[in-house]
């Protein structure tokens, strides 16, 4: 394998125009690992991680902008993020290890579209866009429309993620996330779960949810949330309408959990985040 | 020097091991060397009809081996029932069938893709229930029942019917791993008398340098066998991993050669921990005394026996526990299935039986309305007392005091003031033997020698794993001729430079080595009192035994270390989550010689048995492992292990050195059935199975 280091942006983009099939190492805690077992084997990768342009984030009119180089520690640990957005420093801070996060990045994270990468759900009940550029020019795509199967995206050969965006959480808005993994760290989610509610009063205005690994991609659970609209946080009703939210999703049974465990977790994990919601307008 | 023993004192090879100069086995390379890479078999359970190395004949530098290579093609330490490489028929998924040597380790495996191997697969037994079936294939002609082993005390049916309260279950465990940080590794080489070298990550040099001459035909004269630093043990590095495949390929060849497993492989082939289904039933008096015990084992030794037999013997002798009971009956059966074999690790049998025992008897304690630890206080054993197998507790047998400790400790007191419902604790105590048992060759012989730079040369044969057994004969020479520790160098592990003393397992090396190393300094002591400049002291030591009783395969021990251990859990009863908050780990090792090692180890096997109970497995399917990498043989984390805090009871072992027991196992015996009692506290759910299930306790309702 053939490692090629580009000098700035610019650069790297002209050099995968030319080869559109190298692969891209930016911290690759996923590539290395996938290169190892010969799941994949490209001949030349261009490494990333360099790129200071695709480091940062930032606060641009109402939304927060966050380079694919940042990592996941620098996420969790960040001010701002978890100013605007706590639940994707929760979400971040609950990848892998601690060396696991000071090395791999949140574009990252995303390109390689695993059905229970942690970041996902928590971006999607963001509302997140990615920008995607190539050396012909740039567009911008919903998250949710971004990935498209286990490993499978909408990117394009030649095209590289060089941010993702979100509007920052509003004074009203509210926001959990719990990843359930087999341990404390190392763990690949049984099922993780984000969500985001708009509350008054403890009622729920507005709330959109996201689970990871309970589907090829992330599943959003459209009808428990229309159901709950309206509801007070305080009502008794809220287990039955969550109780069965997991009849939403299309799990697998696999090495680390069965399908009914986890379609049985996904109304649990919500129904955890709505007391966390509750604990947090009451406080 | 006086004063060293019964202090913490760092490792003597702490600071080589930490600033990464001390070199481990799989740290050495060698000039020219061929690296190993052996061909494994893809099936669980099939005939071979053909090996098929064409592929790399005319290439040039590499080197292929396989069976027909092998004069003498068996080995095991009980039984010779394991082909070095496999011939006419594989037995367990990964099992060696041939060895390709190459000058990288990049082409030995690329070579290695290129032998073909060609299977007519057979049905695989999975486990030891159909093993026994009548119409089951036959792993070995002859038989799946390698063992069955019977023992009867008193009269347990008549005893069950004066019983206040009756108990039975059934419990199954599962197979697991040692996980050591250095995987199976070793390099081979000849030296300039054309003697052939192995370094090895080995717990027993000797058995090795046996084998090695048996199965290769070469004079055991022209064998060298010695250990690096190794990276762990527990156990699965007692038998062949590396050393066969090392000697075969330099002795064929003259080149050196490095051979060390990846983690896949070490995993998937290596020795492995018994998966066990154990039946159960305890019968108790109204006041909650045992009067019965009797058991039905079963323990799945997988393709070969290894020391399998022995390990049945261990989970027969420790499974009534260390109580008094006169009413005894146990069936074990140790069956041959097509997983890999299973053979030693830390615990060594016991921590199967007495996860059924200890978690029956904490049912027990609840039925009774007794506190867990006064109905083991009610029953726990004490010198002079008769274990169950009959034999006589003629040692130091701390379990009465450490179950006191247990009892005044901090977390035992928290409990009775609840303030959690969901936290919950639990508790169970246990022992293990010492030593290899009744009518197994037991012994030690060491040397010292005091040299012209006045350090005084320490020379043993069993090794040092990582256990800290070396700081302790450092600890133990110094005392004994007062000197300071700087003084005292040890080598230990080597066929040309110490004496054959069996091997580093059975809880056995601190105390034997230990007596024969007391002895070895008198005996010096004597010829420096008779002038000698340069005095050479030797001693020997045999492990006791006990004289009343003999039951065969090495039952039973006379000598056995105790502990009583409690733990603190969360529990998630929505989605099944258990979180160890805390342990609380009481030993009676005899006189500790040294606080820090001991409590080191107490800790290792407390994580370890949180690992068991928790989290660790290897399943099979057809005789394919489902776990086959660390991403899904799941070990606990830094932040799945809680405060292990650890007590000891001062005891003072008469027969051992300075007073000492063998520590190293015993800590991983009985947290898995603590944190069941501990999880129970919290739900009533029966957990009969290890790894414990979030599933099961998501799936409680409440009635």
């Amino acid at each position: 394998m053939d490692v090629i280091t580009p000098q700035n942006l610019q650069e790297a983009l002209e050099e995968l125009a030319k080869d559109p099939c190298a692969g891209v190492l930016a911290g690759g805690t996923d590539l290395l690992v996938k290169w190892k077992s010969n799941t994949i084997n490209p001949p030349r990768v261009f490494t990333i991680l360099g790129l200071q342009e695709l480091n940062f984030i930032r606060e641009e009119e109402g939304r927060l902008c966050i380079g694919p180089l940042v990592t996941h520690q620098d996420l969790a640990e960040s001010a701002v993020v978890q100013r605007h957005a706590p639940l994707l420093a929760k979400a971040c801070a609950q990848v892998g290890s601690l060396q696991i996060r000071n090395r791999g990045t949140i574009g990252g994270n995303l390109v390689t579209a695993s059905p229970a990468g942690d970041t996902i759900p928590a971006l999607v009940v963001l509302n997140a866009s990615v920008v995607l550029q190539s050396a012909q020019g740039e567009r911008q795509v919903p998250l949710r429309e971004f990935i498209t199967g286990p490993g499978k995206t909408v990117l394009q050969p030649g095209e590289l993620l060089t941010a993702v965006s979100f509007p920052c959480m509003e004074a009203t808005e509210v926001g959990f996330y719990r990843k359930l993994g087999q341990r404390q760290a190392m763990a690949i989610s049984i099922v993780n779960l984000a969500l985001k509610a708009t509350l008054e009063n403890a009622v729920i205005k507005d709330i959109s949810i996201a689970c990871g690994s309970v589907g090829p991609t992330v599943v959003e659970l459209k009808r428990t949330a229309n159901r709950l609209k309206g509801h007070s946080l305080d009502t008794s009703e809220l287990r039955n309408i969550v109780v069965n939210a997991g009849d939403e999703t299309n799990p697998i049974s696999d090495i680390r959990a069965s399908e009914e465990y986890r379609r049985q977790m996904v109304g649990e994990l919500l129904y955890e985040g709505l007391q966390s919601l509750r604990r947090q307008s009451a406080g | 020097m006086p004063g060293v023993v019964g202090r913490s004192i760092p490792r003597i090879d702490a600071v080589g091991k930490v600033t990464g100069q001390a070199l481990y086995a799989s740290d050495y390379y060698l000039p020219d060397m061929l690296h190993l890479k052996l061909v494994r078999s893809t099936q669980g359970h099939a005939c071979v009809s053909r090996v098929d190395t064409s592929a790399l004949e005319g290439l040039t530098d590499v080197y292929v081996f396989t069976a027909k290579d092998v004069p003498v093609n068996s080995f095991g330490q009980i039984l010779k029932d394991q082909p070095v490489l496999a011939d006419e028929r594989v037995r367990f998924f990964g099992e060696p069938v041939a060895v390709v040597a190459a000058k990288s380790r990049k082409l030995a495996i690329e070579y290695s893709q290129l032998v073909k191997v060609k299977y007519q697969p057979l049905t695989v037994v999975e486990e030891p229930e159909q093993a026994l079936q009548q119409e089951a294939p036959q792993i070995h002609t002859e038989g799946n029942l390698l063992q069955h082993f019977a023992f009867q005390k008193g009269n347990s049916e008549s005893a069950l019917d004066k019983s206040e309260l009756i108990l039975e279950d059934t419990f199954t465990t599962p197979v697991v791993d040692h996980a050591y940080l250095e995987p199976e590794a070793g390099v081979s080489f000849l030296d300039e008398a054309g003697v052939l070298n192995i370094i090895a990550g080995t717990q027993n040099p000797f058995y090795d340098q046996q084998e090695i001459a048996r199965c290769l035909g070469i004079p055991k004269e022209k064998i060298r066998v010695r250990t690096a630093n190794i990276g762990g043990g527990f156990g699965g590095k007692d038998g062949n991993t590396v050393q066969l495949y090392l000697a075969l390929a330099t002795w064929q060849t003259g080149l050196p050669a490095r051979l060390v497993f990846d983690r896949e492989e070490s995993l998937v082939a290596s020795y492995k921990r018994h998966a066990a289904r154990v039946w159960v039933r305890l019968g108790f008096s109204k006041e909650g005394l045992i009067t019965t015990y009797q058991g039905k084992i079963y323990y799945d030794t997988g393709a070969y026996a290894a020391l399998g037999p022995a390990v049945l013997g261990l989970g027969v002798e420790h499974a009534a526990g260390p109580y008094v009971i006169p009413n005894v009956q146990i069936d074990g059966y140790l069956c041959y299935t097509n997983k890999p074999p299973a053979s030693a690790m830390r615990g060594f049998g016991a921590p199967q039986t007495a996860f059924a025992t200890e978690t029956l008897l904490n049912r027990a304690a609840k039925q009774l309305q007794l506190d867990p630890v006064k109905l083991r206080l009610k029953n726990a054993l004490s010198k002079g007392a008769e274990g169950s197998l009959g034999q006589p507790m003629n040692h130091s047998v701390g379990l009465k005091e450490a179950l006191t400790l247990l009892e005044k400790s901090p977390l035992w007191q928290e409990r009775l003031q609840p303030n959690d419902p969901d936290i919950g604790y639990g508790m169970a105590a246990g022992f293990l033997s010492c030593g290899m048992g009744k009518g197994i060759e037991d012994k030690a012989k060491v040397e010292i020698q005091k040299l012209p730079d006045g350090i005084y040369e320490v020379r043993i044969g069993t090794v040092e794993i990582g256990q800290g057994s070396n700081t302790a004969f450092a600890q133990l020479a110094a005392q004994a001729l007062g000197v300071s520790l700087q003084e005292i160098r040890v080598i230990m592990g080597d066929t040309a430079l110490t004496y054959d003393s069996g091997s580093t397992a059975a809880s056995r090396t601190s105390y034997i080595s230990g007596n024969a190393l007391l002895s070895a300094v008198a005996d010096l002591k004597r010829q420096e009192e008779l002038g000698e400049v340069y005095p050479k002291g030797v001693g020997e030591a045999v492990f006791p035994e006990v004289k009343e009783v003999n039951l065969g395969i090495g039952l039973p021990h006379s000598m056995y270390t105790f502990i009583a251990q409690a733990a603190k859990v969360k529990v998630n009863r929505r989605t099944g989550e258990v979180k160890l908050l805390q342990v609380f780990a009481v030993t009676e090792a005899g006189k500790i010689i040294n606080p820090m090692a001991l409590e080191g180890q107490i800790q290792g096997g407390v994580a370890m048995g949180a690992g068991y109970a928790l989290l660790e497995q290897i399943g099979f399917v057809s005789g394919l492992p489902k776990q086959i990498n660390l991403s899904t043989y799941l070990l606990p984390t830094s932040l799945d292990l809680p405060e292990i805090e650890t007590a000891v009871v001062e005891e003072y072992e008469e027969s051992g050195p300075m007073g000492l027991k063998g520590a190293a196992e015993v800590g991983t015996v009985v947290i898995a059935p603590a944190i069941v009692a501990a999880i129970n506290e919290v739900i009533p759910l029966p957990i009969n199975k290890l790894p414990i299930s979030r599933e099961q306790i998501a799936g409680y309702q409440a009635v």
